[in-house]
């Protein structure tokens, strides 16, 4: 397609769209961007929704509210929660930046959609945009880590100290990445999100018949190979770890026959799998709720909930949740941690310098958490639906017939994201000695989770009352 | 630039990796600990080996003191900056009360800073250097907004990091940060060297400066005491070079510097001199290193300033600061 034939006036909503996708994407990987790029793709997405003719049916309708409606509900309980209300010095700078957290978070999901329902379009020019702006981040970063440390520092310089005004920092657990104007130190696992959803794009690459697509192959190959090349020249293991996994998955994709309804085994796997997590959580709430938090500390639970890497984390964010310095709050149980009210709760840690801070030094790595912490149970609850949502959205674009490279490049970045954020999240990004630590949600202002979600917006197709839909003629696939 | 030429881009950018942040790496043994000699700075000479042994010293002149130097500081840096060491109230545990190089215990041995012109140590802004703002900005230094302290400590005013943020990174930096004092972090802050000493390059080269300062303490493991270490004054003499850019160097020997040893962190001493009539410009180096070290325990105890002798006891020069004061770079 010619880039002149693009230049019309009924396009123009779309292309503004574009780029401030990109925008939203590179960010300069700043709070406060994300959340007024965010905010200004939710008037535009209202603009192109009331513009366009297409009507949905009842059924669709509903299906689409089915699918946003928890959706909609976390971004409200994170953004004007118990946690991001008093995030704030005052009142009105948490109620005023809650609000604009939730506008940020509507609007790039919604704008997705909208683009979608739009369709003047190709959903292409969107996708080059995010990738594009993730892979200008992305690319502007690894420049400055390869200057700053060289090739492969954390294996060569592995267990070595460096000095900033005299303070020792371990060299082989961080990169550069761009914040602001300036690029700032932070830690592998920050760097790797990033790479590993731009990497984990190339994977589309697989459905791309180069004959026809070429410029599409072109554009997946320069950006997974932006990605790739950070993963490997620094190397960021787990960013690596997931990479594979992704490329063995759509591997397997390429080759398997999908039928149109799960089969059987695979609902039997997946129910197990659910209720398997669901009790785990369900003990865990008893435990901490009854406040019998003395058998996390024995025999089998000990090793479960307690073994110190993935699960004790996991264990204290709940406790502390739920605890303000020892006493139970419902509130915060409900509506997320009060961050504030955290030092004297006896499950937790007390570190004696700055205990009142204290949830922030667990080594927290799974969002799912993050999104019961900021948004208690009903933050908890609504991101779970949207994650069972998707992984049945997932699983519907892995089986388009088509196999378009679109779904599956989407499928690839969305499925990478969300398996690298349950193992490896980091909400302490920042290369910091002593107290200033500071938070980085992955929900709100955060900029890889509005492409993420700009991307679900784009990819949506309905989930629920599929068989009413097509029976009305409405748009499945 | 051909299309070939263009993939030459990314391995200038690796091959510029070589002189930034993997500039002077360290292993990760340095922590909060008082044991020096685990962390004894040896072998750094970006310079020829240890040349003072040979060289000409050149005399130092500029100050109005009859060593031509200064040397000050003690266990309490107010008042006019005397070192100051009372036998009467030594600052650690010490049944045995304290040793002093004179016969005569009755020490302070006045060598004030007031008195030889360098009032701005004593009394910067509305601070001495025994009463600057607390120490705790070095743990948090980084993003942390130091303006506080700028025009009011003297340390963080006048140190070479604050001047050029050249002088931030590196192991050495811990010589430019303005933390002249242990404030508690022990080996965080100071480095520590033997007779041997260090020579290193500066990443600017100077243009000129007022003063040269340098501040430290002694430390020993000498723990014959009653298992604590005993504090005193030790005498040594400093060797100071200086390396320029043409190839030349010049060489000072502080004789008979007086260094406050095992009484404690913020017992610190300080000694310098006046760069009036000695060449500045084009220095883009210096080195640190001593000889003749005395000390009262000596005759009694083994205690070595060579880390490579093997002697029960060691003493280590413990440098916390090293500043070109008032200085401007290229």
């Amino acid at each position: 397609m010619k880039i002149t034939s693009l230049l019309k006036k009924e396009n123009a909503l779309s292309l503004a769209g574009c780029a401030l996708s990109l925008l939203l994407a590179f960010s300069f990987g700043e709070k406060l961007l994300v959340s007024v790029v965010g905010m200004i793709l939710l008037a535009l997405s209202i603009l192109m929704l009331l513009l366009t003719n297409r009507k949905k049916t009842k059924t669709e309708k509903k299906a689409l509210y089915l699918y946003a409606g928890p959706l909609l509900l976390f971004f409200a309980v994170i953004s004007l929660g118990v946690f991001s209300l008093n995030s704030y010095a005052d009142a009105f700078s948490g109620i005023v930046s809650g609000l604009l957290s939730l506008m940020g978070l509507a609007g790039s999901f919604l704008f997705g959609l909208a683009a979608r329902e739009d369709g003047k379009l190709n959903p292409w020019f969107f996708v080059y945009s995010l990738l594009g702006g993730l892979a200008l981040l992305v690319l502007a970063s690894w420049l400055s880590t390869m200057i700053l440390y060289g090739p492969w520092h954390t294996l060569i310089y592995s267990g070595k100290q460096y000095y900033i005004n005299g303070v020792a920092y371990p060299i082989d657990e961080e990169v550069v990445f761009l914040l602001g104007t300036k690029m700032t130190r932070v830690s592998l696992m920050y760097a790797g999100g990033f790479s590993t959803v731009l990497a984990a794009s190339g994977a589309g690459l697989m459905f791309v018949d180069f004959r026809e697509e070429k410029e599409k192959g072109i554009f997946l190959s320069v950006v997974a190979a932006i990605g790739l090349l950070f993963i490997v020249t620094v190397p960021l293991i787990e960013a690596l770890i997931v990479t594979v996994l992704v490329y063995l998955v759509a591997l397997g994709l390429r080759f398997a026959c999908f039928k149109e309804e799960a089969p059987k085994w695979l609902i039997i796997v997946s129910a197990a799998v659910v209720g398997l997590i669901v009790s785990v959580l369900a003990v865990y709430f008893a435990i901490i709720l009854s406040n019998q938090t003395s058998l996390f500390s024995t025999g089998l639970l000990r090793k479960i909930f307690n073994n110190g890497r993935w699960t004790k984390p996991i264990n204290d964010i709940i406790s502390a949740t739920f605890y303000h310095d020892g006493i139970p709050s419902f509130l915060s149980l409900l509506f997320g941690m009060n961050p504030y009210y955290q030092s004297g709760s006896s499950f937790f840690y007390n570190s004696s310098l700055w205990s009142s801070a204290a949830w922030i030094n667990t080594d927290l790595k799974t969002f799912e958490i993050v999104s019961f912490m900021e948004g208690g149970l009903v933050g908890l609850l609504s991101f779970l639906i949207v994650l069972f949502s998707t992984v049945v959205l997932l699983y519907r674009l892995a089986h388009d017939e088509k196999r378009s490279p679109f779904a599956m490049s989407v499928a690839m970045i969305l499925f990478s994201y969300f398996v690298y954020m349950t193992f490896f999240m980091d909400m302490t990004p920042y290369i910091t000695k002593g107290e200033s630590q500071t938070y980085v949600s992955p929900f709100g202002g955060n900029a890889l989770f509005a492409v993420i979600l700009v991307l679900m917006g784009l990819s949506y197709r309905p989930i629920y009352f599929r068989k009413a839909i097509e029976a009305e003629g409405g748009e499945n696939d | 630039m051909t299309k070939k030429k263009l993939w030459l881009v990314p391995l200038m950018g690796l091959a510029l990796g070589g002189c930034t942040y993997v500039q002077g790496l360290m292993d990760p043994s340095i922590n909060v600990n008082a044991d020096f000699t685990a962390y004894y700075y040896l072998g750094h000479h970006d310079f020829d080996e240890r040349p003072t042994a040979e060289k000409e010293f050149l005399p130092l002149t500029s100050d109005n003191t009859v060593e031509g130097f200064f040397n000050g500081g003690g266990t309490s840096l107010q008042g006019d900056g005397a070192l100051s060491f009372d036998p009467s109230q030594p600052t650690r545990g010490n049944p045995g009360g304290v040793h002093a190089l004179s016969e005569d215990k009755s020490l302070p041995i006045h060598l004030g800073l007031k008195d030889t012109g360098y009032d701005d140590m004593l009394a910067y802004g509305e601070t001495t250097l025994s009463t600057t703002l607390a120490g705790s900005w070095i743990l948090t230094a980084e993003g942390q907004d130091l303006s506080p302290y700028i025009g009011h400590d003297f340390g963080k005013t006048k140190c070479l990091s604050t001047v050029d943020e050249a002088f931030s990174l590196g192991y050495l930096s811990k010589l430019y940060n303005g933390q002249m004092y242990c404030y508690g972090t022990h080996s965080l802050a100071f480095v520590s060297i033997d007779e041997d000493g260090f020579s290193t390059k500066l990443p600017k080269t100077l243009v000129e400066s007022d003063y040269f300062l340098v501040s430290f303490r002694g430390g020993s493991n000498d723990d014959s005491n009653g298992g604590d270490t005993t504090p005193r004054l030790v005498q040594l003499d400093l060797l100071v070079d200086f390396y320029y850019e043409d190839g030349t160097s010049a060489s000072f020997r502080l004789k008979d510097t007086y260094v406050n040893t095992d009484n404690g962190g913020e017992a610190v001493s300080f000694t310098g001199f006046k760069l009036d009539g000695i060449r500045q410009k084009g220095l883009i180096g210096y080195g640190l290193s001593f000889e003749n070290y005395r000390d009262p325990l000596s005759e009694k105890e083994s205690i070595s300033a060579r880390a490579s002798d093997d002697s029960d006891y060691h003493f280590g020069l413990l440098l916390y600061e090293v500043m070109f004061v008032d200085s401007t770079w290229r």
